[in-house]
């Protein structure tokens, strides 16, 4: 369950650079006075002021000159020297109501012409900020709980900028949910042998983390390593997207052939939340040997929503029920797993040479903020073709990457400590003690940044980047949250979940459109 | 968080109140907005600081509209009179092209942050996060207002604008027609 306060990078350059164009540009008047002999063409000019020598003004709406002619026309207002109107040959509306004024080019003085320069461009840009502006606080007024968010964020450099890499045990909302998390740095590129994370709490949230160790393994350049839901790393190869992908949309191979921002993702059912979709792949020319699906994805706000309702629900209880969990009250504790239970992850099936689906795995990785890769090792197949059927609850699950890879070998990390750990002001925080020492874990706040440094060895070969966290954290209640305390919609939600799923299908229909976006464009925590 | 929250709403409201502050009073047929200028059928309204080089001699204040410059000398329309003034005795002048816009933008920013404030006040959980949701678009008033210093609303001599500047903004940029009854000319209302 994590939120967040990042501006996507794309959102915070678009203001800068609205902000940056209109700065140096005032509202500027620029005004023109031509020579009417200069005028030997025909053309038609909007808003021209004719001043004539002696001294009357024809404010004209429109303007025709023409090349052959010592006379120019027009349609508007005729004043005399002492500005009193002679003649009108427009109404008020802008209406044509007489004549067209002919004047000889001998009696005209001067032509003027006025342009206003960037008061557009400015009123635009402001409508667009004011109304985006206004659109996602109101948004967030109403559903204060799809924008300010929650867990543990590890950023790091991926060649050209600082992104996100990784979030650590999202699912881990309690010391008694306490867990290693294994997450593939997929695009983390050191470029000596210190190699630095930077830690972050972005969230209404403590977070204690007891370990963050990087694990390295060593690859060949063909290759790739990846981790298994039971912590196994395995060396692969001859990595080759599916041939056909199919999900109820219709074709969505384009979106799941590489581990870059665009994801295969469906909407929620409206009558019930753990509504389930198949997506079916396959996969031609499969190798020999062992094989392993490689599936990358992270989870939509789905349970980040169903989360925070929870704790709204149970309001000034929240804290009571907490502990009784932590104190070993096994039965609330399956009440509040079943919730998540019944939600799912992702089911795995392969069809058997009878052509029957069978279940290989289920990927159940929390976390609506960064994608992670995980590994399935495959039964043995002499197929060439490999059918694969994902099974999992609509509008649940981002899918990012899907691919078949051959099993190489099994290879163990080398598990590397962090060296050193710098608090956002450059304070070496204790460094005897910090993410080295299980039993005194780092503590952070909303709003704390650290960064950790790794000395990595010497390696002859590539290798793969893993980071190894461990450790839990606690939501912190919001105000607005207790507003919505009500221990009857608590106990249908964590009594009745099935019944609870089809309640709030709907409601959660009305803001999961936006959600995404408006988690993303939320800001920074601020730290008080 | 609700310090913080005073201490916003004080600025804005600084800004707000005292960022389009005039030093003069102008007719309004004579302070179009920037989108009027092309309909305006007058010459722009100047205020001028009048005296001669003499330390003893008589310095004024003199305000009106600008009827043309012609032969060193500037014609002004005001209240009361039409007035010849020599452009070598002037000491200074403002003239107003047209209302500035220094004070809108900031305003626009202002209001379209209310929402934002009041989401704030309404959720202190999340007080900052609406703060900073609305920051961009207050910025954006603020520095669009502070941006418009650098506008030809207003012309100053001695400054950025020179009396050859001047003269398109008269109601006779040709000069003084023949035959001009100046008894006849009047401000226009």
């Amino acid at each position: 369950m994590r939120q967040t306060k990042i501006i996507s990078g794309g959102f915070i350059l678009f203001l800068f650079v609205i902000i940056l164009m209109n700065c140096g540009c005032a509202t500027t008047l620029i005004r023109g006075m031509h020579d009417p002999h200069l005028i030997n063409s025909d053309t038609s000019l909007n808003n021209v002021k004719v001043h004539l020598k002696d001294g009357s003004l024809y404010l004209l709406r429109n303007l025709f000159t023409y090349e052959t002619s010592d006379t120019i026309e027009g349609y508007g207002v005729y004043y005399d020297k002492y500005r009193d109107i002679v003649k009108s040959n427009i109404n008020n509306s802008g209406l044509i109501i007489d004549t067209i004024f002919k004047i000889a080019l001998p009696e005209v003085a001067l032509l003027e012409v006025n342009n206003i320069k960037n008061l557009k461009g400015k009123t635009i840009a402001m409508t667009l900020i004011s109304v985006a502006s206004l659109g996602l606080t109101t948004y967030c007024l109403i559903n204060p709980k799809a924008c300010f968010g929650s867990c543990p964020t590890f950023y790091s450099w991926d060649g050209n900028d600082t992104t996100l890499m990784a979030e650590g045990f999202s699912s881990s909302i309690l010391s008694i949910y306490e867990k290693d998390d294994i997450d593939m740095l997929w695009s983390a590129c050191p470029t000596d042998k210190i190699f630095s994370l930077r830690l972050t709490n972005e969230a209404l949230e403590t977070h204690t983390i007891r370990s963050a160790n990087i694990l390295l393994l060593p690859r060949e350049s063909d290759s790739r390593v990846f981790a298994t839901e039971t912590g196994d790393f395995f060396q692969t190869s001859l990595i080759q997207s599916p041939a056909l992908c199919t999900a109820p949309e219709g074709d969505c191979l384009e979106k799941v052939c590489a581990m870059d921002k665009t994801e295969r993702y469906s909407e929620s059912d409206r009558n019930n939340l753990i509504s389930k979709e198949f997506i079916e792949i396959t996969f031609d020319n499969v190798p020999e040997g062992d094989l392993g699906f490689i599936i990358g994805c992270r989870q939509t706000l789905m349970t980040t929503y169903l989360f925070y309702q929870g704790l709204a629900y149970l309001g000034s209880s929240a804290g009571y029920f907490a502990s009784r969990i932590e104190s070993g009250d096994k039965s609330l504790q399956k009440r509040v797993d079943r919730v998540w239970e019944l939600l799912g992850g992702i089911e795995l099936f392969i069809r058997n040479s009878d052509g029957k689906w069978v279940k290989v795995t289920e990927i159940a990785e929390t976390g609506p903020i960064a994608s992670d890769i995980h590994l399935v090792r495959l039964p043995a197949t002499s197929s060439k073709e490999l059918n694969v059927r994902l099974r999992m609850t609509k509008g649940l699950w981002r899918i990012n990457y899907l691919a078949l890879g051959s099993l190489v070998k099994q290879v163990d990390p080398v598990i590397i400590e962090p060296s050193l750990v710098l608090s956002e002001n450059g304070m070496n925080t204790d460094a005897e003690c910090l993410l080295r020492d299980p039993q005194n874990p780092l503590i952070t706040l909303p709003g704390d940044v650290y960064d950790l440094f790794y000395s990595f060895p010497d390696f002859a070969d590539e290798y793969e980047i893993f980071l190894k966290s461990r450790g839990y954290y606690i939501e912190w209640m919001r105000e607005p949250w207790l507003r919505e305390e009500n221990h009857l919609k608590a106990a249908i939600f964590f009594g009745m979940p099935r019944l609870f799923m089809k309640m709030a299908a709907d409601d959660f229909k009305k803001t999961e459109p936006l959600m995404e976006e408006s988690f993303w464009n939320s800001k920074y925590v601020s730290k008080n | 968080m609700l310090v913080r929250i005073k201490i916003f709403a004080g600025f804005f409201a600084f800004l707000i109140l005292f960022g389009g502050c005039r030093s003069a009073l102008i007719p309004t047929s004579y302070n179009p907005g920037p989108r009027e200028v092309a309909k305006s059928f007058t010459g722009c309204w100047i205020d001028i600081y009048y005296g001669s080089g003499d330390s003893t001699a008589i310095k004024f204040n003199l305000s009106g509209e600008l009827i043309a410059f012609q032969d060193d000398t500037a014609y002004i329309l005001t209240e009361i009179s039409f007035v010849p003034l020599a452009v070598k005795n002037i000491i200074s002048a403002k003239l107003h092209v047209f209302r500035p816009q220094g004070a809108i933008w900031p305003a626009f920013g202002f209001l379209s942050f209310i929402p934002n404030i009041v989401g704030g006040i309404a959720n202190s959980s999340f007080g900052g996060g609406f703060l900073l949701l609305g920051a961009p678009v207050f910025t954006y008033g603020v520095l669009s207002g502070l941006a418009e210093t650098s506008s030809n609303a207003t012309l100053k001599y001695p400054g950025k604008g020179s009396f050859d500047e001047f003269v398109k903004f008269a109601r006779f940029p040709q000069g003084l027609p023949a035959g001009l009854e100046a008894e006849k000319l009047h401000l226009i209302r």
